[in-house]
């Protein structure tokens, strides 16, 4: 078995030695009263530190800015809708007139919906 | 990662942090200040994480460096309390326990000082020490056990 070394009491206090060496660890313990003296005193002194540490503990108002997920304003579907009910009620228009109000239907929805989208941020 | 997986996972951290940030700056509001801004850091930085490394360790080198940006700034102001600049002499008799701790560490190595800060008040595993401070897991449990001693052998001599 390879010798304890002092540091790896402080592995085994935290939780972070192999299963095995914990087992010669204790064994060692169990026959080495300077070695379970020193053991005792860093672990009494980890208790003390860590309940102090505890104390400076609090909740901060802490505030992530998320980018909100991308929604439909109610606006933007109510310009589709009313495109929609104009080129129903206009079968006579021409290809060039209907495409550019399409254009001008969709651009006016994606500004009213950033426009509700900023005012809601706000 | 997402940045709604980011705020899921910095959540629960947000305590600690701020009590680790408490230790650094010794003051409430600059730790406040200094989580939030490592909030928003670690978002910003959210697209090159590694989904390997653990979190934690590395969410708190981003709030660490924070810290030090935020003490940097204060000592530049002038505003700074004496204490970050020369460590104290001795600990003031009326302070509570986690500032005695804090100030005993405050007179240790910067190394010394840093993993006590993150093992005690961060509560931070050795695999996010070892990725926090960017040191190899094996050096981690040497450097502080040494620094346990240190802290040891300063809090004896505060007794005294």
């Amino acid at each position: 078995m390879k010798p304890i070394e002092p540091i790896e009491l402080s592995g085994y206090l935290d939780g972070e030695l192999e299963p095995d060496r914990v087992r010669e660890l204790e064994a060692v313990l169990d026959r080495d009263p300077a070695l379970r003296a020193d053991y005792e005193a860093l672990a009494n002194a980890d208790r003390d530190w860590k309940s102090a540490a505890r104390l400076a503990a609090f909740v901060p108002n802490t505030q992530l800015q998320l980018s909100k997920p991308f929604t439909h304003s109610p606006f933007a579907l109510a310009a589709v809708l009313a495109l929609l009910v104009v080129l129903r009620m206009t079968p006579k228009l021409t290809d060039v007139f209907a495409w550019g109000l399409v254009l001008h239907a969709t651009v006016l929805g994606i500004a009213l919906h950033w426009v509700v989208r900023m005012a809601r941020e706000d | 990662m997402g940045e709604e997986e980011y705020g899921r996972l910095l959540e629960p951290l947000l305590c600690q942090a701020a009590g680790y940030a408490c230790s650094i700056l010794r003051d409430r509001h600059q730790a406040q200040d200094a989580v939030q801004q490592a909030a928003l850091r670690g978002l910003e930085r959210i697209r090159t994480f590694d989904e390997n490394r653990p979190f934690k360790g590395w969410w708190f080198a981003i709030l660490r460096h924070c810290c030090i940006d935020m003490l940097r700034e204060l000592k530049a102001s002038k505003i700074v309390n004496l204490e970050y600049v020369d460590p104290p002499a001795a600990v003031p008799v009326d302070v509570s326990d986690w500032e005695r701790l804090s100030a005993c560490m405050l007179q240790l190595s910067a190394d010394h000082q840093e993993i006590l800060r993150l093992k005690y008040f961060a509560d931070l595993s050795y695999r996010e020490l070892a990725d926090s401070l960017s040191i190899p897991q094996g050096t981690v449990m040497s450097r502080l056990h040494l620094a346990r001693n240190a802290l040891a052998a300063k809090m004896r001599e505060e007794k005294r």
